[in-house]
């Protein structure tokens, strides 16, 4: 890994990018924790709704369509800018194990969410009349629990 | 004046134990980007509604009820951790030019904030379920947006203009750009 990391360090595209660090890194980095916010926030809405503590006069069918497209938008743009940013610092991250943990639980958590997206699109009668379920609780408080997680290795990576 | 009270924050018991361990500030930092992402996060959803722009066009009251009370709580989080954060390095923070600018912002953003409650949201009655509220709050909404995602880019500005945490990671990982 460490090698793959001097590569991208020492490649063309991070040859370009360089010079331009000094305020490409700040905006980058404004527009990832601006994306964030879009996550947590709608991700917070949804699971409360799922752990049943706000939002009970609404269905959960409702919900995911109204905020699961900004999840997917803010995701793909977290994508592409984390992914600049490791362009540019190469051996800050890439050789880190917070790092790779960070990446972990975005996965698992995407993954979750896309799981609950698809099982209330392909059944949303059922969904919208559901009762509580300690089981469905369980997967909202895991899944903000991962979203956290991802935020807080996010800045620690730059202290480890 | 900004001087001494800086030093005298700086040398204070609270300053000194956040600055003797390594793991304090990095913890509230983390805290304080979850209070900062949920307060912005949140505000959005009731700005871009009042904007005229999605939420499936539900009441604003209603909206405003389901997101104010998490701007509340991530706010009061992000002022306890944003000043615990600047105790630990008081002399650094209050005397750059971009912290003093960001608080500014929020105090914008406050004044922003009563004048909808007080006066705007009178009216609210008339304009409540429409996809596009009145002119006023329509313009409360962009203001607000504006100053928050202004709040989030000065603290990053802040980040990187910081002469801090001198010796440490940080700083090495700074002056390495």
């Amino acid at each position: 890994m460490t090698n793959i990391a001097e590569w991208l360090r020492d490649s063309a595209l991070n040859d370009f990018l360089e010079p331009q660090a000094w305020w490409l890194i700040p905006v980058i980095q404004i527009i990832h924790i601006l994306s964030i916010a879009v996550v947590l926030s709608s991700m917070l809405m949804l699971n409360a709704r799922l752990l049943r503590a706000s939002l009970v006069n609404q269905t959960v069918p409702q919900l995911t369509r109204r905020f699961l497209p900004w999840v997917w938008i803010a995701l793909a743009v977290l994508l592409v800018s984390g992914a600049t940013l490791i362009m540019m610092e190469p051996v800050r991250t890439l050789g880190k194990a917070l790092f790779w943990a960070k990446m972990a639980a975005v996965l698992v958590a995407a993954l979750m969410t896309l799981g609950l997206q698809r099982r209330v699109e392909s059944h949303p009668e059922a969904w919208a009349v559901r009762g509580p379920d300690p089981a469905l609780a369980g997967f909202a408080a895991l899944n903000i629990g991962l979203w956290l997680f991802i935020i807080v290795a996010g800045r620690w990576i730059a202290y480890v | 004046m900004l001087d001494t009270f800086a030093s005298q924050l700086n040398d204070s018991w609270l300053g000194e134990t956040i600055r003797s361990t390594g793991w304090m500030y990095p913890t509230f930092e983390s805290i304080h980007v979850i209070a900062i992402t949920i307060v912005v996060g949140m505000i959005s959803i009731m700005d871009l509604r009042l904007l005229g722009l999605p939420s499936n066009g539900r009441p604003v009251s209603e909206l405003a009820r389901e997101t104010l009370h998490w701007v509340w709580a991530a706010f009061v989080v992000a002022v306890i951790t944003g000043a615990l954060m600047t105790v630990s390095q008081a002399q650094v923070f209050l005397s750059n030019p971009w912290y003093l600018l960001k608080m500014g912002l929020i105090l914008l953003a406050g004044i922003n904030m009563l004048y909808f409650e007080l006066i705007t949201s009178r009216t609210m009655g008339q304009w409540n379920i429409d996809v596009a509220p009145a002119p006023a709050a329509r313009m409360a909404a962009a203001i607000s947006l504006t100053l928050w995602v202004g709040v989030v880019v000065l603290g990053r500005v802040m980040g990187f203009t910081l002469n801090m945490l001198a010796g440490s990671d940080l700083t090495q990982y700074l002056s390495s750009m």
